[in-house]
């Protein structure tokens, strides 16, 4: 026990049997904080209803720090988990029946809407018969984050697709020198499609996804589906990535021109092919500061292979690959993610398999399914962030090992009690 | 409540309905490790050791009747264990392992003969290995489903406790030959006592041959006998049986599980208390139509030393704790759709040893519903859950040995579809949800003084994630410090060189005086680039209040 990285805190099983896949989990950020009070059957508590209880924010109350809030689907339903402070609340989202199968979701904040909700749907007849769902939430800012979640399944905007949807994304881009926040949904006919807001009507409208994206509106000539998206800005540098299901990888680093007020591709786009289908992408760099530069390095899993890590990725693009041992052992490799796991200011990768284990770059842990998503994100709000697993039937929440976090903090604050009692003394020996 | 996944399992075979009581935990080699015994309503009788081959028992019995009830334990008072199996038409089967029954060729040929039924017509039959255990039969009442192995009167032998379905608890002891009035009375020490059943023992015991005894009497002049020392008739169903020490006198105790969430506490001079019931009254109650209670031991911990908690589960979700040392009791209502049954208290350490006396935890109960969902609940009621995909036929949770040498806690799930699931490996904290702020709480006053520890402060969380994850704020913080001290040092250095240039006095303190200047303007841009929160160092207060959190907006 005393040596294990992280322990099962909870496994919130999805209700009536519902399932996850390698698109059902999306980390939501906003200042929106929870406004109920904790329950007595934590964590088991499911709010399915809107809650009485709960009153609109006190005007007078400042906007706090970002806070990060979990959603999850499941093919009926969407599980959301509101961290607050000590405990999280979980809420089953009420979306109108009839909509068929989830395949992919993502939440997110813009710059009109303070929460945004999407869903491609597959009505489940055999034919090609999807939709992309959007519900957005304007004017939320006074509101708690349970309220939101409850609102925003009133309004909806419903677009029919011709193609099988996968997974879905969102980002930044500049539209005359305006950030705006644009919704990516991958499709088998080898397509990003683009989807923007039209700030008159209200109304998301599909976009040509060549003026932004350069790399993505070329794939569709390979006419694979794309499996998977990356796309991260890391200081003036923006990685581009996506993999298909031929196993071909494409990236593309764009990096900050000030002169044109955008990113511009530095060079042509590179690519690779794989042997088998790529499942996730993670762009990532060795250090767990926002601002300093580490190395960037991109993680590609794929079905079959070992998990191929693109060493910086931002220099020498797809020349330096570094394959994960012990990875393949364990079936697909369907996910991964990256976090600093014991708090030494280096990240670490986590890699999630069909086979049911969890591999924290050293450590194993077991699941009873397969495992689909990985996330992290601080849940219950004490400082630690807490490991999200979705496994096929359910999220199991693991909290990392709080003693060794907690003789990891008070080396931390002795360190900066020293150096401040050696700064006093000097100050106290120049005085004197 | 807080909600788990268990992983690690095996899979067993073992065929047909079962009476949800018809099961046991125990030694039944005499080798520390400890098998699961169990019996169907079929009349097969089942014995599973260690990490079977394709889920396969190492014996099994067939032709007991309808088996109500199963225990493993030293019957016979001869150091060895025994099996009991009891069924609903009244006989008592005692088995004794004769030998150990690892050689993988008898495991292959011992399979529950349902399972073979499909495949008996094209491969011959194969006969159980007689040789591996020996078998009496003996009467006893029809009906009994619940059985209890224990010495309950204090003369250091063990007793099979019967309890049927009619309210009558009935109490047998082994007897070899008929003994005279004295010698159980006078206790013999322990050796001689030993001695003498071992060596009668060997005299008696009737190796089986591949005809089956049951249709033989073998009870006559030279044969043992199961003679019935005690008859208890009770006014309410006996649901569950259980035993415990006796807070003051250290004697056993008897309990007995009484509809409605009560328990009868039978001690060894036969004085029958009913702790649960308020009234003086020590009748229990009459109404039959209460709901049944499952009753289960466990142990709670104090200053190295133990005392006996009794749990009283009713079917419906009602569970009491009875501090017998105290006499106190607490109730927890638990909202369930389905009947809960297979109650167990359970230690999740492994291996006991290891643990010092005074470090040790408090057991915890289980109980189990027919859908699977599994409640593990500790003495403070902190309750987890395990939802087992299945309907479940019979729970059990106990000490088993996965791997030789090691008894270790499992859950076990008998369920419809023939199978036995084992789950081990059970990792599980009971305690709720922790919080790496409430953790803190103790460490961080020393520290923080600046801040209230007992209140719970999202800065607080904030600081400790710049910290640890050594976030921007925190490094920018860290570099300033440095800084800082780097600033100071040459600044003292200058000073030296000043003084032993015989400068006048009031240069240096103009300088300490630019020098805050600067600082402050340092700091500033500082605060001003970072507009989040920031652990600022605070110059002013004592070496105590090491950082205090600001915020800069």
């Amino acid at each position: 026990m005393e040596s294990q990285l992280f322990t099962e805190c909870h496994y919130s099983r999805f209700s009536s049997g519902g399932r996850t896949n390698i698109y059902g989990l999306a980390l939501f950020e906003t200042s929106m904080e929870s406004g109920l009070p904790v329950d007595s059957e934590f964590p088991s508590n499911i709010i399915k209803s809107f809650p009485q209880n709960i009153s609109h924010k006190p005007q007078s109350q400042n906007k706090s720090n970002a806070i990060k809030h979990l959603f999850v689907s499941s093919f009926y339903g969407i599980t959301c988990f509101v961290s607050a402070t000590g405990y999280w609340n979980t809420i089953e989202l009420p979306i109108n029946q009839d909509i068929g199968e989830i395949v992919s979701m993502d939440a997110f904040p813009s710059d009109q809407s303070n929460l945004i909700f999407t869903l491609t749907t597959t009505e489940g007849d055999g034919q090609h018969n999807f939709t992309l769902r959007i519900y957005s939430l304007d004017d939320a800012s006074q509101m708690y984050m349970e309220e939101a979640i409850f609102r925003i399944a009133e309004q909806c905007q419903v677009i029919r697709i011709p193609f099988t949807p996968m997974q879905l994304f969102h980002t930044g881009i500049n539209i005359n020198g305006k950030l705006n926040t644009c919704l990516l949904l991958c499709g088998n006919d080898g397509g990003v499609h683009l989807y923007l807001r039209n700030k008159s009507t209200n109304k998301w409208e599909e976009e040509p996804v060549r003026s932004y994206f350069p790399l993505l509106a070329s794939l569709s000539e390979s006419s694979s589906s794309i499996l998977s998206l990356e796309i991260r800005e890391i200081g003036d540098l923006k990685i581009v990535a996506a993999g298909c299901q031929n196993g071909r990888l494409y990236v593309s680093i764009m990096k900050y021109d000030s002169s044109v007020g955008d990113f511009v591709p530095m060079d042509e786009p590179a690519f690779v092919v794989l042997f088998s289908p790529i499942t996730s992408i993670s762009v990532f760099s060795s250090s767990s500061s926002k601002v300093s530069s580490g190395d960037i390095h991109m993680l590609v899993t794929c079905a079959v292979e070992r998990a191929i890590i693109y060493c910086n990725v931002d220099k020498v693009s797809l020349n330096r690959p570094v394959y994960l041992k012990e990875c393949s052992q364990y079936d697909s490799v369907l996910c991964s993610n990256i976090m600093d796991v014991d708090w030494d200011g280096n990240n670490e990768i986590i890699i999630g398999t069909y086979g049911r284990e969890l591999l924290v770059y050293k450590q194993g842990l077991s699941f009873s399914h397969p495992i689909y998503q990985i996330a992290n994100l601080d849940l219950n709000q004490d400082g630690i962030e807490e490991l999200i697993v979705a496994t096929q039937y359910g999220i199991h929440i693991l909290q990392p090992n709080l003693e060794k976090a907690k003789t990891e903090l008070l080396k931390v604050l002795e360190d900066l009690k020293s150096l401040k009692n050696e700064l006093k003394e000097l100050k106290e020996e120049q005085s004197s | 409540m807080k909600s788990i996944c268990l992983v690690d399992k095996l899979i067993w075979n073992f065929p047909g309905n079962m009476n949800p009581h018809a099961f046991a935990f125990g030694d039944v080699d005499n080798d520390e490790d400890n098998e699961f015994v169990i019996g169907n309503l079929n009349g097969e009788l089942s014995v599973f050791k260690g990490n079977p081959i394709e889920g396969r028992p190492i014996m099994t019995v067939s032709g007991l009747g309808t088996i109500t009830c199963v225990a493993v334990g030293d019957i016979k008072n001869s150091g060895k264990n025994s099996i009991v199996c009891v069924n609903a038409e009244g006989d008592c089967n005692i088995f004794d392992m004769t030998k150990h029954n690892s050689t993988s060729t008898t495991e292959e040929e011992n399979i529950p003969t349902s399972t073979r039924r499909i495949s008996e017509a094209l491969a011959p039959m194969i006969k159980p290995n007689v040789n591996d255990y020996s078998k009496l039969t003996f009467t006893v009442p029809v009906n009994c489903n619940h059985i209890l192995i224990a010495d309950i009167d204090g003369d250091g032998m063990n007793e099979i406790i019967l309890a049927r379905t009619d309210r009558i608890l009935h109490v047998y002891s082994y007897e070899t030959s008929l003994p005279a009035e004295g010698s159980t009375v006078n206790k013999p020490s322990s050796k001689d006592q030993q001695n003498l059943l071992t060596r009668s023992g060997n005299l008696i015991t009737e190796i089986t041959t591949n005809r089956t005894s049951k249709d033989k009497p073998n009870v006559n002049e030279t044969s043992p006998t199961l003679k019935e020392k005690k008859k208890w008739f009770f006014s309410g169903q006996i649901t569950s049986l259980s035993t415990a020490t006796d807070p003051q006198t250290s004697s056993p105790l008897l309990l007995v599980g009484q509809p409605g969430g009560h328990f009868m506490i039978i001690d060894k001079n036969e004085n029958r208390t009913c702790p649960t019931q308020t009234s003086n009254d020590l009748q229990c109650p009459d109404e039959t139509t209460e709901v049944s209670t499952e009753i289960a031991k466990g142990l709670k911990w104090k200053n190295g030393k133990n005392s006996d908690v009794i749990a009283l589960v009713t079917m419906d979700g009602n569970f009491t704790f009875f501090d017998l040392q105290t006499s106190t009791m607490s109730r927890h209502e638990l909202q369930v759709t389905h009947k809960l049954f297979g109650v167990a208290a359970i230690d999740f350490t492994c291996d006991e040893t290891e643990i010092p006396l005074n470090e040790r935890g408090d057991d915890v109960f289980v109980a189990c519903t027919w859908n699977g969902n599994t409640y593990i609940i500790d003495l403070d009621f902190n309750m987890v859950k395990f939802e087992f995909e299945g309907r479940v036929c019979a729970f059990a949770a106990g000490k088993y040995a996965v791997t030789p040498g090691c008894n270790i806690p499992c859950f076990i799930y008998v369920d419809f579809e023939d199978h036995i699931t084992v789950y081990h490996n059970l990792l599980i904290d009971t305690k709720p949800v922790r919080n790496f702020v409430e953790l803190m709480n103790d460490q961080v006053d020393q520290q923080l003084l600046s801040i209230d520890p007992c209140q719970y402060s999202p800065q607080i969380a904030d600081i400790f994630q710049q910290c640890l994850y050594k976030l921007d704020t925190y490094k920018a913080t860290k570099e300033d410090l440095e800084e800082k001290i780097k600033e100071s040092k040459r600044m003292k250095h200058e000073q030296v060189e000043k003084a032993e240039g015989k400068e006048s006095n009031e240069e240096p303190k103009e300088l300490i005086v630019e020098n805050e200047e600067m600082l402050n303007t340092q700091h500033q841009e500082n605060n001003v680039s970072e507009e989040k929160q920031e652990v600022e160092t605070n110059q002013e207060i004592n070496d105590e209040n090491v950082i205090s959190a600001t915020s800069d907006i």
